[in-house]
């Protein structure tokens, strides 16, 4: 990844509060052109680290450049990004209008071409007929446009939005993640979201960087992510997965799992033997009741727990002879569905058994 | 929502001990008779002679005086001091800051009026100002009170209120002047705009710190109340006392008001 393709870099940023560190040498390149998720779980730093970019936080150590110039010390104002709140931060005491003015003015914009660069933004989020409105006269989704219009008129090198979906319901969420991956496509620009949500992260983002403890610890296209998780946090925080303790078997080539009780085979190669490992494989990969073919993973006399009915697909919960309660999901309507009680075989291929080393 | 007996009638009764002295003023103002116990008519002929009392209009019209200067010097101090309490993180000493902000709100009046007409009289003496007291000596003193309460009802709405719109003009690309004249300042407004009108309340209403810093030329109303009515009760001090229960009210119930309307906090702290 080289400098000068980059919008942001970030080299080695550190922040701590009162001793607590929120960013912990986190480097990072957002190219142009990009959507990039910054996803963890609350308090993992991904928000500070948002924040840092626009110069809301300083820095402790490191170096943040935004368009190759160093901007590690610079004031929010000078900074060519824009950072879209999660509580939208409309002005309450302005219109519609003058919320998406005001950034503009600071510009040195006026007259004609204020008015155009305005009503092109609220064009942008089809807002045009509610300029003169108060921001508590508009609803949650309307404001959230506006928050919007206000940070694209400025035309920054980067948008920055900090759990942009947090207080949509579900179906307006849906709607506002494809829309946001249609703007940043018409725009050209690069934007980062902040997101809890891996399903956020997963259908918006071209690149996702996992965050735990202030640090990344993992940064990938979301298949990469999801197929090839790096550690057991991201096993089970992107997208779902039945996730086993295990020790490399005496040949080396397959996993003892205690609580499958059986050895795993694998396509991937595998540290010394008798090393502790983890083992993850996704639900979607295993298979109920099949012919399994040599290379499968098999187990037999299992009995179903639950069955949890989602529309589309089926999620069975199932207990093996040793213990281990297994997830699989199921289309439905291809496959006759089972009941809970009943007695079945578990199966998944060796190629979707992950090794994880962390 | 339904109280029992018991707690109604003890409201009753502290509402009572609180106004049933102010609602006797307030009904003896509208006696025709001269003498309290008698009630001869319904009159407003002691607010006729109330307002060609020179003395007394005199009077007012310094209060009004003192009371609008001291309230707007009161409201600039305070709110800066507002600002730094609520919005600069902690800094060597803020704690004791605090603190001294909140010790004329404590402090008796008669020690307030005494130190601040031992500290004219010495400045006098070292700067040749103030030269003699007066209006100008009231309002500075009635400033000191009154700014410790700007200053917690504007620090008291900072509180409340998230950083989030600030730092989104920030963002925006506003400098931080600009971002406090064009975002913070009008947020706070109501706050000010309540602070204000608190102090002009208190200004008006004091005697004590009032008697200590005026001089010869400059009784404040409540001091020729109290001067007047040494020399036995004329009725008109009842229309008098009328018209500042009722623009005392107004103007606490108008602060109240411009508090409320932004959502901000009634009681300062």
């Amino acid at each position: 990844m080289s400098l000068s393709s980059a919008v942001i870099d970030l080299i080695d940023v550190r922040k701590a509060f009162g001793g607590v560190k929120a960013v912990d040498g986190v480097s990072l390149g957002v190219q142009g052109n990009e959507f990039l998720a910054l996803l963890g779980a609350s308090g993992c730093g991904k928000t500070t680290l948002l924040r840092l970019i626009a110069g809301l936080e300083r820095a402790d150590a490191g170096q943040i450049l935004i368009a190759g110039q160093d901007m590690t010390s610079s004031p929010p104002h000078v900074r060519p990004v824009n950072l879209m709140f999660q509580s939208y931060a409309l002005f309450p005491h302005m219109s519609v209008r003058d919320n998406v003015a005001f950034g503009l003015k600071q510009d040195g914009l006026h007259g004609a071409e204020l008015s155009a660069r305005i009503g092109e933004a609220l064009a942008l989020v089809e807002m045009e007929g509610l300029g003169a409105r108060r921001p508590e006269q508009l609803s949650g989704g309307q404001q959230q446009r506006v928050a919007l219009a206000r940070c694209i008129a400025k035309r920054p090198r980067a948008l920055l939005l900090d759990e942009p979906m947090a207080a949509l319901d579900r179906a307006l969420r849906e709607r506002t993640r494809l829309e946001l991956i249609n703007l940043r496509r018409r725009l050209g620009i690069s934007f980062v979201v902040v997101t809890h949500d891996q399903e956020d992260a997963m259908t918006m983002a071209d690149r996702v960087a996992v965050m735990d403890k202030g640090k990344i610890i993992q940064l990938g296209t979301p298949r990469e992510l999801y197929d090839k998780p790096g550690s057991r946090l991201v096993a089970a925080f992107f997208g779902e997965s039945n996730i086993w303790d295990g020790r490399v078997a005496p040949d080396g080539r397959r996993v003892e799992c205690p609580v499958l009780g059986m050895a795993l085979k694998t396509n991937v190669a595998l540290p010394h033997v008798a090393e502790a490992v983890t083992v993850s494989v996704r639900p979607e990969r295993i298979s109920l009741d099949p012919t399994p073919l040599p290379d499968d993973n098999a187990l037999a006399d299992a009995t179903i727990e639950d069955v949890v009915y989602l529309g589309t697909v089926s999620t069975y919960l199932v207990r093996v002879p040793h213990g281990a309660l297994i997830r699989v999901t199921r289309q439905n309507g291809s496959q006759p569905p089972l009941a809970r009680g009943s007695r079945v075989s578990v199966t998944w291929p060796a190629d979707a058994v992950v090794v994880l080393t962390s | 929502m339904k109280a029992g007996r018991i707690p109604f009638a003890m409201l009753v009764i502290g509402l009572a001990f609180l106004y049933v002295p102010t609602i006797v003023v307030i009904v003896t103002s509208f006696n025709d008779s001269r003498l309290a116990g008698v009630w001869t008519g319904f009159s407003v002929r002691w607010y006729g002679e109330l307002f060609s009392d020179r003395q007394f209009l005199g009077a007012a019209a310094n209060s009004l005086i003192v009371a609008a200067l001291s309230a707007s010097l009161a409201t600039g101090l305070g709110t800066c001091a507002g600002l730094v309490m609520a919005r600069h993180g902690p800094f060597l000493g803020r704690t004791t800051f605090l603190g001294l902000l909140a010790t004329p709100l404590v402090l008796p009046e008669v020690i307030t009026g005494l130190s601040l007409l031992l500290l004219f009289v010495t400045a006098e003496q070292l700067f040749g100002w103030p030269s003699g007291r007066g209006i100008g000596t009231i309002v500075v003193a009635h400033a000191t009170l009154a700014m410790s309460y700007v200053a917690y009802i504007v620090q008291a709405r900072l509180q409340g209120m998230s950083r989030d719109c600030e730092e989104a003009a920030a963002d925006l690309g506003a400098p931080p002047l600009k971002v406090f004249t064009a975002v913070t300042l009008p947020l706070i407004m109501p706050a000010i705009g309540a602070g204000w009108l608190l102090a002009f309340v208190l200004s008006l209403d004091d005697l004590v710190i009032a008697s200590f810093t005026s001089g010869p030329q400059s009784t404040t109303l409540p001091m020729a109340i109290f001067s007047s009515v040494r020399l036995g009760i004329s009725p008109k001090i009842n229309a008098l006392a009328t018209l500042l229960v009722a623009s005392s009210a107004l103007c606490l119930g108008l602060a109240a008001w411009v508090q409320l309307r932004r959502g901000g906090k009634l009681v300062p702290g």
